[in-house]
C-alpha cells in the first residue's frame, strides 16, 4: 500500500466516525428501520481474559472464566475503561477426547460507558449457559466447534430497570494450526482463526436475531500442557437490539490466559489421562 | 492212721499234681513253625522246630530249609538250594545235608509217571558229613559237579576230610577238574608227612609239601623239567613252634620264608590253591549255620611256625615304618599321578631325570617296605624271622646308586639312597631299625624331590600362564578396538572424548606392559592388564547404552498430559530437575571423567558409578522426591548433585 492508499483511508474513516452519529440523530427515529442498514463506528476494545479448566475428577472439571473488558471513550481512547468484568463457571463433563459438556452460569457486571449521565454506573447481569464442544483432528491442526446457548437478564442503566430476558444461540468454528512444529505440544505456537455467530431470540428481540459476528484471529504460545498465552484481533458485527437496521461494529484487541491445574493426586492421574476406559 | 489207705482227697490231689506236671513237660515240647527265611544271600522257604529258652526263640529239632522257582527255571535260570538237618538248643546236631543249584532247562519236558519232568543243565554243590556239638565229625563229603540234562558230566571239585569232634584226622583228599592233594594229619589235627599234588593224568607228585608234626620243613616241586627242594622251617624245633591254622595267614609266612630262594616262588605253587578252594566251601556252611545257631564249622588243619616275639622297640620302630610309609606313598602318589610333571619330562630332561629318581625310589625302597605294611596288617610279624627281613624284601640287594643325576645338589648327603650301603661298620642296623632307617631315608628322599619338583613345575606353571594371559590380551585388546570402532560409529558426537579415552588407556597400558622388566612381577602385572582390559571392555559397552539411557530417563519421567484447551494429550516431562540433573550435569560429568581422568584403578568404580546412577535415576521416578527437588535447584557440581542424588534422606519411596 503507497502513503496516498493509506491517506484516502484515514479520511474515508473519520468522515464516518465524524458525521455518522449526527446522520443518525437528524434522520431516522429512535425504531424506524432506516431505508439501507447503517454500519456505526466501530468501538475499539481490549478484553484481557483468563480461562480456567481446573480438573475434579476423571471426567469432571471445573470450568472458570474471568474476562476484562475494556472499552475506548473520549477520555481513554486508547485502552479505554473498564466496560465490563465477565465471570463465567460451569462445570462440565469430559465425554470423550473430542466431546465435552458444560453447564453453569455467569455474573457479568456491566459498567456505564457512554457520555450521557445515567441513574447508575454498576448493573449486574445474569446468565444460564450451557454449551457443546466437538473437536476433531485433521492432519497437523485441530478443528473446533462450539455450540454454547445462553439465557440472560439484561438491565439497563436507568432506574429503575427490569430485567429483559433473551436467549442467545452461539455456533462458533476454531482451528488451531501449529506454527513451528508438527503438533501442537509444550513449545508451539500456532495460529487460531475462529468465527462465531451469535443469535439471539426474545420478546425484546423484534427485528434484530443476529446479535454478533465475530471473526477472530489469535496467536498462541503453549508453554506447557497445563499454560498457554494467546492474543489476537477481533472483527465484529451486529445489528442494534433497538433497531434492526443499525449495525454495531467492534475492533477488540483480545489477551488469552490459558490454565488447567491439576491438583488430583499423582497416582490418579498415571500413566495417562484416559478417558474411554 | 493206717498205711495203704488213700483217702479220695489224696488222690484227687495226685491227680491235678500229675495233670499239671504234663502241662509243664508240654510247655517245654518243641513247636514247629513254617515260615520264610533269610541267612545271608540265601532266601527260602523253611520248616523247623523250635523252643523257648529264657525269652529267646532257639532252634530245636529237625530243620529244612528250601527254595526251587520252576517258572524261573523255565523262563531263565533258577538258584535252588536245599538245608536239612537237625538242632539240639540251637546247636547243630546230628546229619546235615547242604545242596546249592544253579540251573537252567532246555524247555523240553515230558511226563513219567504222573509228573512232569524238565530236563536241566548246570552246577550242583553238595556237602554231606555229621554234625556233633556244632563241629563236624566223621567224613565230610563236598562236591560240585556239573550237571547235563540231568546227568552228572562231570566232578568239578571233590573234598573228602575225616573229623574227630571237629579235628581234622587221617588222610584226606582234595581234587579238581585238573589236580588232585593228598594229604594226612595226626590225631592232634597237625600236618604230617608228604602232601602231594597230582595232576589228574600223572602218576607222580608234581609238588610236595613236607610236614613233620605240623612244621613245614620243605617244598619239593617240579617245573619246567627242573626239580626243586626247597627248605622252609628245615631246622626249626619243636619247641620255638607256634600252632595256627593253615589259612592265609600261614601261607603269607611261607611266602616269606620263600622268599629266600628266587627259583620257585609260592606264586608258582599249586597246593594252596586247592586248600583255599576247599575253605571257600567250608566257610560258606559256616556262614549259614553260625547265622541259625552255635557251631564251628572250619577244617581246622593244625600246622607250626617259628616264633620270633617282638620286643616293645621292635613295636616301636614297625609302627615308624608304617607312618613313613604311608606319607612316602602318598608323596610317589602325588608325583607321580601329576599330569602336569608326567608333560613336562617330555620335554625337560631335568624334570625327568627327577621324575625317574621318584619311580625307582618307589620301586625299589617303597614297594619292599609296604611288604612290611602288609605282613603286620596280616599280624604274622611275630612268625617272620627279623635277621632275614633284610633278604627277603632286597633278595637282590639295596641298590647301591640310585640313577638320579645331580640329586646330590638337592638331597643332603645322608640322606642319599647310595649312603644306605657305606655303613658296613659294627654298628649297623639289623632287622627293625635297619628298616626304619631305610624308611626316613626314602621318605625324606622323596620329600626333598617333591620340593625340587614342586619348584620346577611351579615355574612351568607361570610361564604357562603367562603365555595363555599375553594371549588373551592380544584377544581383548584386538575386540576391544572392534567395539571402539563400531561405536564411534554409532554413538553422537559428545561421546567421542570417551571413547578416544578407554582406547588411549588400552594402548598405553599394554605398551607399558610389553616394556616391562620380564623380572618376578610379569605375570602379576599381565593379570592386572587383563583384568583392565576386561574393565574397559565393558566400560565401552556401557558407553553404547548410555544413549539408551538417557532416552529411558527421558521417557520415564514424561507424562502425558489432558490440554482440554486443545483436546490433546501432550508430553510433559516431570520432576523435571532430576532428569535434567542428568542429562546437563551427570552424563556429561562421566564423559568429562572417561576422557580425562580413566585409568585401570578406577575403572571398574567408574563402570559401576556410570550403571548405578542410571539405575538410581529411574529409580528416584516412583519416590517422592520434592525436598531432592529442592536441593538440586541450585546445585552445580555434578559430585554435589550425585551425592543428592543418593541421599535417602532426601526421599519418601512411596511404592506401594
Amino acid at each position: 500500500m503507497t502513503k496516498r492508499t493509506w491517506y484516502s483511508v484515514s479520511v474515508f474513516l473519520l468522515c464516518l466516525t465524524g458525521s455518522g452519529g449526527h446522520l443518525l440523530g437528524q434522520e431516522v427515529g429512535e425504531n424506524e428501520l432506516p431505508a439501507t442498514s447503517e454500519y456505526k463506528d466501530a468501538v475499539e476494545r481490549v478484553w484481557v481474559n483468563t480461562y480456567g479448566n481446573i480438573r475434579i475428577s476423571k471426567r469432571l472439571f471445573w470450568d472458570a472464566q474471568t474476562h476484562f473488558r475494556f472499552q475506548e471513550t473520549e477520555n481513554t481512547p486508547f485502552l479505554g475503561q473498564m466496560a465490563q468484568i465477565y465471570n463465567r463457571h460451569a462445570i462440565g463433563y469430559i465425554h470423550s477426547k473430542y466431546f465435552n459438556v458444560s453447564l453453569g452460569g455467569v455474573l457479568r457486571l456491566n459498567f456505564n460507558t457512554s457520555e450521557t449521565p445515567v441513574d447508575r454506573n454498576l448493573v449486574p447481569e445474569w446468565r444460564i449457559w450451557h454449551q457443546y464442544q466437538f473437536a476433531q483432528p485433521l492432519e497437523n491442526m485441530m478443528i473446533y466447534h462450539r455450540i454454547r446457548i445462553e439465557h440472560r437478564w439484561t438491565q439497563g442503566f436507568g432506574e429503575p430497570s427490569d430485567y429483559t430476558f433473551r436467549n442467545r444461540w452461539r455456533y462458533m468454528f476454531r482451528m488451531k494450526i501449529p506454527l513451528n512444529d508438527h503438533k501442537l505440544q509444550p513449545k508451539t505456537l500456532y495460529v487460531s482463526p475462529e468465527a462465531e455467530l451469535i443469535m439471539q431470540s426474545g420478546k425484546a428481540v423484534v427485528a434484530s436475531p443476529m446479535e454478533d459476528l465475530r471473526l477472530t484471529t489469535t496467536l498462541g504460545y503453549i508453554l506447557t500442557p497445563r499454560l498457554t498465552v494467546a492474543a489476537g484481533l477481533m472483527y465484529s458485527q451486529g445489528q442494534d437490539l433497538d433497531n434492526g437496521g443499525l449495525y454495531k461494529q467492534g475492533l477488540t484487541m483480545r489477551f488469552h490466559l490459558y490454565f488447567s491445574p491439576d491438583f488430583r493426586k499423582v497416582r490418579n492421574k498415571l500413566p495417562e489421562i484416559h478417558l474411554s476406559d | 492212721m493206717k498205711m495203704g489207705k488213700i483217702g479220695p482227697k489224696k488222690i484227687l490231689g495226685s491227680a491235678i499234681a500229675l495233670l499239671l506236671g504234663f502241662c509243664a513237660l508240654q510247655a517245654q515240647e518243641e513247636q514247629r513253625i513254617q515260615k520264610t527265611l533269610k541267612i545271608g544271600k540265601y532266601q527260602g522257604e523253611a520248616s523247623f522246630g523250635y523252643t523257648v529258652v529264657q525269652g529267646d526263640t532257639v532252634l530245636d529239632g529237625d530243620f529244612l530249609m528250601e527254595r526251587s522257582n520252576v517258572l524261573e527255571l523255565l523262563e531263565r535260570q533258577d538258584y535252588s538250594f536245599l538245608f536239612k538237618g537237625r538242632f539240639n538248643k540251637g546247636v547243630p546236631q546230628g546229619d546235615w545235608v547242604f545242596e546249592f543249584g544253579d540251573f537252567q532247562s532246555n524247555k523240553a519236558s515230558n511226563v513219567v509217571d504222573y509228573q512232569y519232568r524238565v530236563l536241566v543243565t548246570g552246577t550242583q554243590e553238595s556237602a554231606k558229613g555229621r554234625i556233633t556239638n556244632g563241629r563236624p565229625d566223621g567224613t565230610w563229603i563236598i562236591l560240585e559237579e556239573d550237571i547235563k540234562d540231568s546227568e552228572i558230566e562231570k566232578t568239578v571239585f571233590k573234598s573228602e576230610i575225616s573229623f574227630a569232634n571237629g579235628v581234622p584226622e587221617r588222610s584226606f583228599q582234595i581234587m579238581n577238574e585238573n589236580q588232585t592233594l593228598v594229604g594226612r594229619f595226626l590225631r592232634n589235627g597237625l600236618a604230617h608227612d608228604e602232601w602231594s599234588l597230582f595232576s589228574q593224568n600223572g602218576m607222580t607228585a608234581t609238588e610236595s609239601w613236607y610236614f613233620n608234626e605240623g612244621i613245614l620243613r620243605s617244598i619239593g616241586a617240579s617245573m619246567d623239567g627242573s626239580v626243586f627242594r626247597i627248605p622252609i622251617f628245615k631246622n626249626t624245633s619243636n619247641e620255638q613252634v607256634k600252632v595256627l591254622n593253615l589259612d592265609q595267614r600261614y601261607l603269607a609266612v611261607v611266602d616269606y620264608y620263600m622268599g629266600l630262594q628266587t627259583e620257585y616262588p609260592l606264586a608258582a605253587a599249586k597246593l594252596p590253591d586247592l586248600l583255599q578252594e576247599n575253605a571257600k566251601h567250608y566257610a560258606n556252611i559256616q556262614h549259614i549255620l553260625s547265622d541259625l545257631g552255635e557251631s564251628t564249622f572250619s577244617p581246622q588243619f593244625k600246622v607250626g611256625v617259628p616264633y620270633f616275639p617282638l620286643s616293645a622297640n621292635d613295636s616301636t620302630l614297625v609302627e615308624e615304618v608304617k607312618a613313613q610309609v604311608k606319607e612316602a606313598s602318598a608323596i610317589s602318589r602325588e608325583l607321580l599321578g601329576n599330569s602336569q610333571l608326567n608333560l613336562l619330562q617330555l620335554t625337560n630332561t631335568e624334570v625327568r631325570s627327577y621324575a625317574r629318581g621318584v619311580e625307582q625310589l618307589k620301586d625299589r625302597l617303597l614297594l619292599p617296605l609296604q611288604k612290611l605294611v602288609v605282613y603286620d596288617s596280616l599280624g604274622i610279624l611275630p612268625y617272620l624271622d627279623p635277621n632275614v627281613l633284610d633278604t627277603v624284601l632286597w633278595p637282590n640287594g639295596v641298590p647301591a646308586v640310585l640313577d638320579v643325576s645331580n640329586i646330590s645338589e638337592v638331597s643332603s648327603e645322608a640322606l642319599l639312597p647310595s649312603a644306605l650301603h657305606e655303613e658296613n661298620g659294627t654298628s649297623a642296623p639289623t632287622g627293625y631299625a635297619l628298616l626304619e632307617k631305610r624308611s626316613t631315608q626314602t621318605l625324606y628322599a622323596l620329600k626333598d624331590l617333591k620340593k625340587t619338583l614342586a619348584r620346577m613345575l611351579a615355574k612351568d606353571k607361570r610361564e604357562n600362564e603367562l603365555v595363555a594371559i599375553e594371549d588373551s590380551l592380544v584377544m581383548r585388546q584386538k575386540r576391544l578396538q572392534l567395539t571402539l570402532d563400531s561405536m564411534r560409529v554409532k554413538l553422537p558426537a559428545k561421546y567421542g572424548a570417551a571413547l578416544a579415552g578407554v582406547g588411549s588407556l588400552a594402548v598405553q597400558r599394554l605398551a607399558l606392559y610389553s616394556e616391562g622388566s620380564n623380572g618376578d612381577d610379569d605375570l602379576a602385572m599381565a593379570r592386572k592388564t587383563l583384568v583392565c582390559l576386561e574393565d574397559l571392555q565393558e566400560i565401552t559397552e556401557t558407553l553404547g547404552e548410555m544413549p539408551n539411557y538417557a532416552e529411558r530417563i527421558m521417557v520415564a519421567y514424561t507424562d502425558r498430559i489432558w490440554n482440554p484447551f486443545t483436546a490433546t494429550l501432550m508430553d510433559e516431562t516431570v520432576k523435571k530437575r532430576i532428569p535434567t540433573a542428568y542429562q546437563k550435569t551427570v552424563e556429561p560429568y562421566f564423559l568429562n571423567t572417561l576422557a580425562s581422568e580413566l585409568s585401570c584403578e578406577n575403572a571398574q568404580e567408574l563402570h559401576s558409578d556410570i550403571v548405578n546412577a542410571y539405575e538410581r535415576v529411574l529409580y528416584l521416578r516412583n519416590a517422592e522426591t520434592t525436598k531432592l527437588e529442592r536441593r538440586l535447584k541450585r546445585a552445580k557440581n555434578p559430585r554435589e548433585i550425585l551425592q543428592f542424588l543418593y541421599d535417602e534422606t532426601l526421599i519418601k519411596n512411596t511404592r506401594p
